[in-house]
């Protein structure tokens, strides 16, 4: 735990939790609470007091984090998510937050033309993603080589697909008692982990600083995906403002590019910031590079201009649908739908050229 | 009441504009000559103006991609980023005490 003491500054008390297949960040704004503290309390007490509070923080995330994990894995067949895959054709009941995550997964489809879909956990385990990202192989390996589709161009949107006619027989219900059900069709498996992190990151943000007594300005970092927590108190006050540097992609299959280069920096004051992209998780699989953003009009990796997107938006999810929105789609269309829907945006090319949405100038900082 | 508002006056008048007063055209031609001056002046500068180089007031963005409503930033090669940075923070004030708290990226 790293807290920061200088009282020119705002202090900050950050830590790292690994979680969820990612390094969990925690930084909390503690310069009012160290101002509260301060009447009548020795510099050791008020030190005492906020180690302790943070203490409870930590605690919080951690058994969290630990909850979520057992029930959105899908490197675990014991996880209510898996066990909902090995239940289709039948009304299974399912928690408030596998309920709230698949709904706000299935709301997306239609938003982002189907290319964003929860319906593809078969597709990833044909390409080889069937184990956490660790364990799969990182450098060409001899193996037999199997013809990979063409794919001239994935970002064509007019075809239909499978994925999408299955999502469409998804059924979700709530019962007088309040309990959930869902309902999936045979043949139908769900991989929620395009969500699932920004889901998380929201829910810890808003708890640690809305919810729960600590009302603590935060910010919520789940291996990229971003969430600002504002305190009900602080949002009619000077906001705390949070910058947020957008690391360069790196392509772990070439020595293009060092890893920790920033390509810009950003600043935001409430919402979150999520990034997704074709650069880092990559694998060789049967003779090919694969990687984790599926096209699934063609059900394989998205081809695409684009690297990486780093989207700004209201709630954390929302920016991570739609970072893989605008990767899938590529760097034209997906321009042209960032202007027209006025989001703030940063995208990065294969030829590494950054292009900024016009909505994001008000928060940079740099680029 | 009437009041005779005749004027016999009109040789008067004709003998004193024969007899034209010699220090007020001197100062109508002060007067001339000053308008003129100050015209042919504004030319001048006018003139030099134009012939001055144009000013460039193109960003250095480059506008590679098709679509007039998105800029495209590109760093220029050869470029330290790092620097472009710390000018751009100097030119923002309201920014300028906040530390870079997390870094983005796709996710690991």
């Amino acid at each position: 735990m790293q807290a920061n003491t200088n009282s020119s500054t705002p202090q900050l008390a950050t830590f790292m939790l690994p979680a969820m297949g990612c390094h969990v960040q925690t930084s909390l704004n503690i310069t009012q609470l160290s101002l509260q503290q301060t009447q009548g309390n020795t510099d050791q007490e008020i030190d005492q007091k906020i180690d302790q509070k943070i203490a409870l923080v930590k605690v919080y995330v951690e058994e969290k984090l630990l909850q979520w994990e057992h029930i959105f894995s899908r490197f675990d067949n014991t996880s209510e998510l898996m066990r909902l895959n090995s239940h289709t054709n039948q009304w299974t009941d399912i928690s408030p937050e596998l309920f709230a995550v698949l709904e706000s997964a299935i709301a997306f489809v239609p938003k982002t033309q189907g290319l964003v879909t929860p319906t593809l956990l078969n597709t990833l385990w044909d390409i080889g993603y069937k184990h956490s990202f660790e364990t799969l192989a990182k450098q060409p390996t001899p193996s037999v080589q199997t013809a990979q589709p063409t794919l001239q161009d994935t970002s064509d949107a007019s075809k239909n697909d499978a994925a999408n006619q299955s999502i469409k027989n998804i059924k979700l219900r709530t019962s007088a008692h309040g309990q959930r059900k869902v309902f999936l069709p045979t043949g139908t498996a769900l991989d929620l982990n395009g969500y699932v992190k920004g889901w998380c990151a929201m829910q810890l943000a808003e708890y640690i600083s809305q919810r729960s007594d600590w009302q603590l300005p935060c910010l919520i970092d789940m291996g990229g995906d971003i969430a600002i927590g504002v305190p009900n108190e602080q949002k009619f006050a000077k906001p705390i403002t949070w910058a947020i540097a957008i690391a360069k992609p790196y392509i772990a299959d070439s020595q293009q590019v060092q890893d920790e280069e920033d390509i810009a920096i950003i600043h935001i004051s409430a919402g979150a910031v999520a990034t997704s992209g074709q650069d880092y998780r990559r694998w060789w699989h049967k003779g090919h590079w694969q990687h984790h953003l599926i096209h699934p009009y063609y059900a394989c990796p998205a081809k695409s201009d684009v690297l990486s997107a780093t989207i700004l938006a209201d709630d954390t999810l929302t920016a991570e649908v739609y970072a893989k929105y605008c990767v899938i789609l590529g760097a034209k269309k997906a321009l042209q739908w960032l202007s027209e829907q006025h989001i703030a945006a940063v995208l990065v090319n294969t030829d590494y050229k950054v292009m900024a949405s016009p909505a994001i100038h008000p928060n940079l900082i740099a680029i | 009441m009437m009041i005779n508002s005749k004027v016999p006056t009109t040789k008067a008048t004709h003998k004193n504009l024969k007899k034209a007063d010699p220090i007020a055209t001197f100062k109508n031609s002060i007067l001339i000559v000053s308008v003129v001056g100050t015209m042919a002046g504004w030319l001048i500068l006018l003139d030099q103006e134009a012939d001055s180089l144009p000013a460039s007031t193109a960003i250095p963005v480059s506008t590679s991609i098709s679509n007039p409503n998105v800029i495209v930033a590109q760093t220029p090669s050869g470029v330290d980023i790092t620097q472009l940075r710390q000018v751009n923070k100097v030119e923002r004030p309201a920014v300028e005490a906040i530390a870079v708290v997390a870094r983005t990226r796709s996710s690991r």
